[in-house]
This record gives C-alpha cells, sequence and structure tokens, in this order.
C-alpha cells in the first residue's frame, strides 16, 4: 500500500507488457485450483529435473 | 487529471513542508494505551503488541529474547504449527522481535479477519506454554547460529564495540554466549512470561483500514487482560571499558578487517541529538559523505564507510564503522581522523550544507510513505519518550541549521580521544 510498492508493481507489469496487469493478478491466484498445483508439482518436481549439490568438508 | 506530457516543476526537497499524520488515541478497560491511523487504501492492516519485557528486565541472560522468541511456539490449546497454519490460513503473519527495554509481538493481517486472528493473539499473549522440545530446537539453532557468526569479524566487532561503550553488564553492551543460551530453562521463560506479559507493561499501536467497531474489538479481546500502563524506571549502570585502542585477531587467515569507533553520545532528549544528526549524515550518514568519497572513492579501502547515532533510548553512541582490506586498517583510521579535524577546522560550504538538508527532507518524504510508516514513527517517538513537536522540531533543524552550527558541533563532538577504537581481523 505503500507509494514506492506500488510504483514498483507498475513497473513490473509495465515491463512484462501491459501495467494494468497490476489489477488483475488477485483475480489469477484467486483462479488457480488444487489441480493446477499438483499438474505443475508433477511437471516441476521430478527427479530428472534437478541438479543435486554436495558441498563437503575436506575431511 | 494530470498532463503526463508536462513533467512537473523541479523544487528542491527542503521546500515542502513535512508534518506527521495525528493519530487516534484510547485506552482500553485496563488502561492499555492505543495509538492507531485508521486510513489506508487497501483492507490491511498491522497492530503492533508492545511490551516492557526487553533485554533490560531479564536477571538471567538471555530470557527476554527467548522468551520474546518461544511465545508463538505453543499454547495450551494450539501446537506451533496449529498457531502458525491458523495465521497463514487467514493470510495473516505473525512476527516478533526482542529489544533492549521493549519487547514486540506484530500482526499483520487482512482487514476482514481481523476477529478471527484477534483471539489467537490474546491466546498467545496468555496461554503460551513454552514446550521443552521448542526450547531445545531454540537452544540448539542458536548455539549453531552463535558459533558461525563468532567466526566474521564484523560480528565479533560490532558486539565488542558496545561492551566498551556499556560495560558487560548494561543491557546495551552484554554479549551472547553458548553457556548462557545451555543454562536456558521453561520455568526461566515461564516465570518471565508470566511478570513480563501476563501482567505486563503494555502499549498498541494499530494501522491500516479497521471496521468501525475496531475500538470495541480490541476492548474485547484485550481490556480484560491483567495488563497495565506503568512507567517503569530501570536504572543502567555504564561502565566504559578503559582501554581506548584495541585490535583483535578473530581469524588469523582472516583478509578484512572490521573497524568500530565509537564515542558516547547522549540520547534524544539532550538538545544536540537532531543538530547532530545533520553533521551525521554530512560525515558519514550518505553515499556522498565526507568519509566514503575519501575513504571509498578516493583510497579504494573500502566497499563502504558510514557513521550513524545508535538507535537506543536511555543513551546512545556516535559510531564510525566499516569493514576494509586487513593492510589498509590503520590507513583507514588515520582517514577517518582527518576527515574529522577537517570538519573542525574548516566550516562547510553552504552547498554541501544544502545539498545534506535535501537528502534528509527527501529521505523523510519518501519515509511516511502510508499509514504503516506513519505509526512506526509515532511508535518511535513514544518508546523514546519525546513529545509530539519533536518531528517539527527535527524538520526546522533540518531546514535551518547553519554551517557555523555545524562546525561548532564538530569541534565539540568530533575529538579523537574521545572515541574508542577497535579493529577486528
Amino acid at each position: 500500500i505503500s507509494l514506492m510498492n506500488r510504483a514498483g508493481s507498475l513497473a513490473t507489469y509495465e515491463l512484462l507488457g501491459d501495467a494494468n496487469m497490476m489489477n488483475t493478478e488477485l483475480e489469477k491466484y484467486g483462479q488457480i485450483t488444487v489441480e493446477d498445483i499438483r499438474e505443475e508439482s508433477r511437471r516441476i518436481f521430478s527427479k530428472e529435473n534437478s541438479n543435486t549439490l554436495y558441498y563437503l568438508s575436506k575431511n | 487529471m494530470l498532463n503526463r506530457t508536462i513533467a512537473p516543476p523541479i523544487k528542491d526537497a527542503i521546500e515542502f513542508n513535512l508534518s506527521l499524520n495525528p493519530c487516534r488515541r484510547f485506552t482500553l478497560k485496563n488502561g492499555v494505551p492505543v495509538y492507531y491511523l485508521n486510513d489506508g487504501a487497501e483492507e490491511v492492516a498491522v497492530i503492533e503488541f508492545i511490551f516492557y519485557a526487553g533485554n533490560a528486565f531479564e536477571k538471567k541472560n538471555l530470557v527476554a529474547p527467548a522468551t520474546n522468541y518461544l511465545i508463538k511456539n505453543g499454547t495450551i490449546k494450539k501446537t506451533a504449527l496449529e498457531l502458525n497454519e491458523h495465521f497463514d490460513y487467514f493470510g495473516a503473519y505473525l512476527n516478533r522481535s526482542c529489544h533492549n527495554e521493549t519487547a514486540v509481538i506484530t500482526l499483520h493481517c487482512l482487514s476482514r479477519y481481523l476477529r478471527e486472528v484477534l483471539p489467537v493473539i490474546r491466546e498467545i499473549i496468555t496461554e503460551s506454554i513454552f514446550p521443552q522440545h521448542e526450547l531445545e530446537i531454540f537452544q540448539q539453532n542458536s548455539i549453531q547460529k552463535l558459533a558461525v557468526n563468532l567466526q566474521k569479524c564484523e560480528f565479533v566487532a560490532n558486539r565488542l564495540i558496545d561492551k566498551f561503550l556499556y560495560g558487560p553488564q548494561h543491557p546495551y553492551g552484554k554479549m551472547t554466549t553458548a553457556e548462557d543460551l545451555q543454562a536456558l530453562t521453561r520455568e526461566d521463560l515461564y516465570n518471565f512470561y508470566k511478570e513480563y506479559y501476563l501482567q505486563g507493561n503494555c502499549l498498541i499501536f494499530a494501522a491500516g483500514k479497521f471496521p468501525a467497531d475496531f475500538e470495541g474489538l480490541l476492548d474485547l479481546h484485550f481490556g480484560d487482560l491483567n495488563l497495565h500502563s506503568k512507567k517503569s524506571e530501570q536504572v543502567y549502570i555504564t561502565d566504559l571499558a578503559t582501554d581506548k585502542k584495541v585490535r583483535v585477531i578473530n581469524d588469523p587467515k582472516g583478509v578484512q578487517g572490521a573497524i568500530r569507533i565509537a564515542r558516547p553520545f547522549p540520547n534524544r532528549q539532550h538538545k544536540d541529538f537532531k543538530k547532530v544528526q545533520v553533521l551525521n549524515v554530512l560525515f558519514g550518514g550518505y553515499f556522498g559523505s565526507r568519509l566514503m568519497a575519501n575513504i571509498r572513492e578516493e583510497k579504494g579501502y573500502t566497499y563502504g564507510i558510514h557513521s550513524f547515532l545508535e538507535n537506543h533510548v536511555r543513551q546512545s553512541a556516535l559510531v564510525i564503522s566499516t569493514d576494509a582490506g586487513k593492510d589498509v586498517c590503520e590507513a583507514t583510521l588515520e582517514e577517518v581522523y582527518k576527515e574529522m579535524q577537517i570538519l573542525r577546522d574548516e566550516p562547510v560550504e553552504e552547498e554541501e550544507l544544502l545539498l545534506v538538508k535535501n537528502y534528509m527532507m527527501g529521505l523523510n518524504l519518501g519515509d511516511l510513505d502510508g499509514p504503516f510508516q506513519v505509526i512506526a514513527r509515532w511508535k518511535n517517538l513514544i518508546i523514546n519518550e519525546v513529545d509530539e513537536n519533536y518531528f517539527s522540531e527535527y524538520i526546522s533543524t533540518i531546514k535551518n541549521i547553519t554551517v557555523n552550527e555545524i562546525n561548532e558541533l564538530a569541534n565539540k563532538y568530533l575529538l579523537p580521544e574521545e572515541f574508542f577504537e577497535l579493529v577486528v581481523i
């Protein structure tokens, strides 16, 4: 609600193509379903889609 | 409708009039004062419950911060997880923080769910149980964090300089040890909670969009609690260190040194405080300061150097702080003292002072950016026990201070022999 945050949001959405998206962002969150999250998780959270780094001490 | 093809006229920041929006105040049935601002474009709110339950009140080291930290980690009816889930579900955030005099519980929430979250705040400040296993996790994590931090020269320097300025028993100067963490017991925390929260000295600050019955809601949930509003007179004993110049090797393989140069300074009640805030900005309080221009820009000894007045209630300190390459630490010290001397011997130019004034005004203008920020300013005034004129006097000081006053204050306070000098590698 601060001016700085509002300016930042407007700038971000303008960079993404349309400053007015700031007014519709909440709606988009509201439309997400449990199934959407499940689908997306299946796609992203697979072993083939990740790199694992082990950072060990010398001993 | 603004004509956006025409740029706004340029004005100096000092031409603006800046005032602090007044806040509403009322008292709960039990005498607890509430200060709030019912203002804001969005249906959100912040409410801060401030208890005089800070470090200054503990009789055993670290009891106050541990109690504050674990206060939301379990009540009679809910586990830590259940409490967190309750706030998450309603889109609320509950934070807590512990300071020297005050310990705070902060709630951010959507206005429309106030009635659902306020009762759980009440539960936390009346029925916390500090489960043993939660304390053990806290102890283990804290001990580990401390061990890692003690390898960093900045961390060691920060706590050492305060020990020099205030003394190892003083609330502002005492240090955390692994032994103190290990020695904490559930009884310690619960007894502290009983005295300083259950029967606590409490203030409430709030801002955002509130329903019409907001005052009634607060009274309903908190007005019957055994809280009060009494000034407590803690006495602090300052124990200034005797060694003025100290060098510490914390890490023989270290490549940087943490430099802290500091002198005791009075608190906001003192007539010089506001004026020295301006001197401080010029000296080391912004990117274009004397210290930055010399030691960073010209000499390249550090990524950044700054000076500041410590944000304490009862007494303060003027501190110059930087981390410099270990081979240029002594040279950095010399340059700091050189800049002090220049400010003592040569009055600043009007142009530079105007730049600093505009910078400070701009900072304040930008900082009063919504009801959350404004109520934070009010909280600052009240916790620091200064009256509402303080803000306008501060703005007036910025606008009207003269180059002569800056010079006088430099000669009064920027005296090398009155500073502690600490380098930790």
